[in-house]
């Protein structure tokens, strides 16, 4: 099968699941498709779509760069935690807001990201390992925070950023938009980008472009590390605005690592598949009032991928 | 001293879910397949099992079921990759994201409700039989046919297949096989070490520890039991630095840290001279 039509299969056969799992709740399986009805003729919601696929889609440009130089990293999640957390020092306890708050995120989440990387090309440690264990200790680390240093009041919770802190949907789309592009520039038009592509589908050829495979591990944590930062500043200016104790992490990083593959491991395909998934999710909080748990949404999230992964197999052979 | 008495005993309990998670997807590791997905597979087990343990009264049937829960979500794993030749390490990752998500449907059905509890204990039978398992698949690896061909599948498949040796029902059939013991080590968790009770996040990240600890017992059963026995011992001293003081959150990063630690010195020690199945993990 071709590419797009494997895709738009696996999201059918992922929704069909949905539908089939909805059997067994109150409203039924008809719920999903009058949800999904009900968020794109609202603007309200398709406000809340557009600010909640910001930084899936950011995480996930990034994480299809690292994919692409076959970097298996699942530490968006920690990465965008931290460097939300960092943005949020900045705005709410410093009120240094704008430009700085956004780099202080980068940076936290490039120097997060690069752990795995170092630990991969100096000592060969997996780094699907070596990520998810930092994303456990990231949690670790902002739950400490705001039972501490961070604590604002009786609870145990963070100051939060004020309404008018909060940033626009096109806006937050905006820089999903450019980020993407940028990458897939990145990786197409730039002789760095070509070797990373190289090493990730044949790690001898990468030698071509005169890139040693330490450089290209690095430069794959670096930039989807620097990206889930980004991910992190739109995630907290957009909705999250303020942290409190968690005992799972929120798992929108784990939703890039989704969009990642679902799009085919290009930045402008994560970017579609951000939109999709946050639409599915937007609809999933539409039907938890109706009994149906949230973790809908991500049911058939996974399911369209890996549907949409086997198909494709099949049609490369 | 009733207080390491009590350290040991939790940290005995924490070693049977990490070894029995850790010895299936060691065996399939051997037979030169990676299946991520051992954190959903073992949420699953969890959510089922205490499901289950509500419903039957009585525990040990309800590990079995949470099991046999995992053992057929495990097909989304083995159908996309083995059968049809998906790329193992994405189904991987899509089976941990199902399991999650079908074990927060599962779970909401209990409705915070607790299943009858096993008590916890080293010389529960659930304990006994993982040991008797390492025995069992020490014996099986080492000294039988089956063990032969299967660890002649992981070093090359395409040579495997050329001998006549049954490939698919091999990797299948272990696949399966290890779904089914991380299934039980979620029932464990939730009905052993949370006192029958499930929430989300339940497993908290111990399906990705068993998968550092097939590497850091390299592949071999006996060598998996002595890396959970270490995890689990690691686990249980939250307690410990809990009650020295020790913020809880920072408690709660131990052993996660100590997993991340090891594998760093396990791959800067042993990476150069000793050789993991050679279709696994398989890097330049």
């Amino acid at each position: 099968m071709g590419r797009l039509t494997s895709i738009i299969a696996g999201i059918a056969l992922g929704l069909m699941a949905g539908m089939i799992g909805l059997l067994a709740t109150q409203p039924g399986p008809l719920a999903l498709p009058r949800a999904l009805a009900a968020v794109l003729t609202s603007p309200g919601l398709l406000e809340n779509v557009a600010r909640l696929a910001a930084p899936i889609a950011v995480a996930g440009s990034g994480l299809a760069l690292a994919y692409r130089a076959g970097f298996i990293t699942i530490g968006s999640e920690g990465q965008m935690l931290l460097a939300s957390l960092a943005s949020l020092y900045l705005i709410a306890y410093l009120d240094i807001g704008g430009p700085w708050s956004l780099l202080a995120a980068v940076l936290v989440g490039a120097v997060w990201g690069l752990v795995p990387g170092l630990f991969r090309a100096y000592a060969g440690v997996n780094e699907v390992l070596s990520s998810l264990m930092l994303n456990y200790i990231a949690l670790s680390i902002v739950n400490y925070l705001v039972s501490t240093s961070l604590r604002e009041g009786a609870f145990t919770q963070t100051r939060f950023i004020g309404e008018d802190k909060v940033l626009e949907a096109p806006l937050a789309l905006g820089i999903a938009l450019l980020t993407a592009l940028g990458l897939e520039a990145f990786l197409t038009h730039t002789i760095p980008g070509a070797a990373m592509q190289a090493y990730g589908s044949a790690p001898r050829m990468a030698k071509t472009y005169l890139a040693t495979s330490r450089r290209i591990i690095l430069q794959a944590a670096l930039a989807s590390g620097a990206a889930a930062g980004l991910a992190g500043y739109l995630m907290l200016t957009g909705f999250q605005r303020g942290f409190t104790a968690m005992s799972t992490t929120p798992g929108y990083g784990y939703m890039g690592v989704l969009a990642a593959w679902l799009g085919l491991r290009s930045p402008l395909g994560a970017l579609g598949a951000a939109l999709l998934f946050s639409l599915l999710a937007t609809a999933g909080y539409l039907l938890q009032p109706q009994g149906v748990p949230g973790s809908m949404a991500l049911l058939v999230q996974a399911l369209a991928v890996l549907a949409t992964v086997t198909l494709l197999s099949r049609g490369g052979r | 001293m009733a207080d390491l008495h009590g350290i040991v005993v939790a940290a005995l309990a924490n070693t049977v879910p990490l070894a029995l998670a850790g010895l299936g997807e060691a065996l399939l590791e051997r037979s030169g397949r990676v299946n991520l997905g051992v954190e959903g597979l073992m949420a699953v087990g969890a959510a089922v099992g205490v499901l289950a343990g509500i419903h039957l009264g009585n525990p040990y049937p309800a590990l079995v079921i949470g099991g046999l829960a995992a053992a057929l979500l495990s097909l989304l794993y083995v159908i996309p990759v083995i059968v049809l030749g998906a790329d193992q390490i994405v189904a991987g990752l899509a089976l941990f994201f199902a399991g999650t998500a079908l074990a927060d449907l599962a779970g909401a059905a209990t409705g915070g409700a607790p299943a009858p509890p096993l008590v916890g204990s080293p010389w529960d039978p659930v304990a006994a039989s993982t040991l008797a398992l390492v025995v069992a698949s020490t014996l099986l690896l080492y000294r039988s046919w089956l063990g032969v061909e299967i660890r002649a599948v992981g070093e090359s498949m395409e040579h495997a297949q050329a001998r006549g040796l049954r490939v698919a029902q091999i990797q299948g059939g272990l696949a399966i096989a290890a779904a089914f013991l991380a299934g039980v080590a979620g029932a464990y968790m939730a009905l052993a070490l949370h006192n029958g009770r499930w929430y989300s996040g339940i497993t908290a990240g111990w399906g990705w520890i068993a998968l550092g600890l097939v590497i850091l017992g390299y592949w071999s059963p006996p060598g998996v039991l002595l890396a959970s026995l270490l995890a689990g011992a690691l686990l249980s001293s939250r307690t410990l630095l809990a009650a020295h003081g020790v913020n809880e959150a920072i408690a709660d990063m131990a052993p996660y840290l100590a997993v991340l630690a090891s594998l760093l010195v396990m791959s800067l020690v042993a990476g150069r001279r000793a050789r993991p199945p050679s279709m696994v993990w398989r890097r330049e």
